[in-house]
């Protein structure tokens, strides 16, 4: 069964734009071990959200699902590049995309971070983050 | 004793419709009839006047415009139940970016 998480893994993964900056680093969740090296992309399920009504689930079972998308990398320019090519990936996807109903993923949202390991004593170069909020409205088998 | 709203089915006009939200709001005007004959102290006396207003307003998931002025029969049934011909008094229908159609509209209860 497709899942919003297949969805949005095969939307990044095929996206030339987004293959070309971060290759197949794109995790859902947490960074494996075994990725020691800038850049890449986590993304993650937020909040899940179904409406219903009095007489039942409804309408049609079409929960709304915010998604984070972090585009990690060692400079910030990087994670900009990153983070545009993620969002022309992802915004504005309606349609049966990938054997999911989808019936709006729009972004709400988008912030800068960064990371600085040496305060934990690790020698490690700071990274930057582009961290993006999408709102997923799909629909449910 | 608490009674759970789920379960409950709407439809107006023999077409069901995908509440979220009913509320039935019964009015009626009483006619103020104290008179002179009262004691000092003692209560006015009230008397019924024009029959109950009965309204009913509903939160639905629908493209279908409830067009204000259209009369039908009206159908609760479940938690809350009764049956009466009704005429839309108003209505709206929104629909708003990454959200669902959805729509509100007040009936009156006629008959």
């Amino acid at each position: 069964m497709m899942t919003p998480e297949h969805y949005i893994s095969h939307l990044l993964t095929t996206s030339p734009d987004v293959a070309g900056l971060v290759g197949m680093n794109v995790f859902n969740i947490f960074v494996p071990k075994a990725q020691t090296e800038l850049p890449f992309i986590v993304y993650r399920r937020g909040v899940s959200d179904d409406e219903n009504t009095v007489s039942g689930p409804g309408p049609l079972s079409i929960p709304t699902t915010s998604f984070f998308v972090s585009s990690w990398a060692l400079e910030m320019v990087e994670a900009r590049r990153i983070g545009d090519a993620v969002r022309q990936a992802l915004n504005g996807q309606i349609g049966n995309v990938a054997g999911l109903s989808v019936v709006s993923l729009l972004m709400t949202g988008e912030v800068d971070d960064f990371v600085d390991p040496t305060p934990a004593g690790a020698q490690l170069p700071l990274a930057y983050e582009v961290r993006q909020s999408y709102q997923l409205r799909w629909q449910r088998a | 004793m608490a009674i759970s709203a789920q379960g409950l089915t709407f439809t107006f006009g023999g077409t069901t419709i995908s509440v979220t939200s009913v509320s039935v709001s019964d009015n009626t005007e009483l006619l103020d009839a104290t008179n002179l004959g009262i004691a000092p102290g003692g209560s006015r006396i009230y008397v019924n006047g024009f029959t109950v207003d009965r309204e009913v307003s509903i939160d639905y998931f629908n493209n279908d415009i409830l067009t204000a002025g259209e009369s039908g029969q009206l159908v609760i049934s479940g938690p809350i139940s009764f049956s009466g011909t009704a005429t839309i008094n108003s209505s709206t229908l929104g629909a708003s970016v990454g959200d669902l159609v959805r729509g509100t509209a007040t009936f009156r209860v006629v008959s």
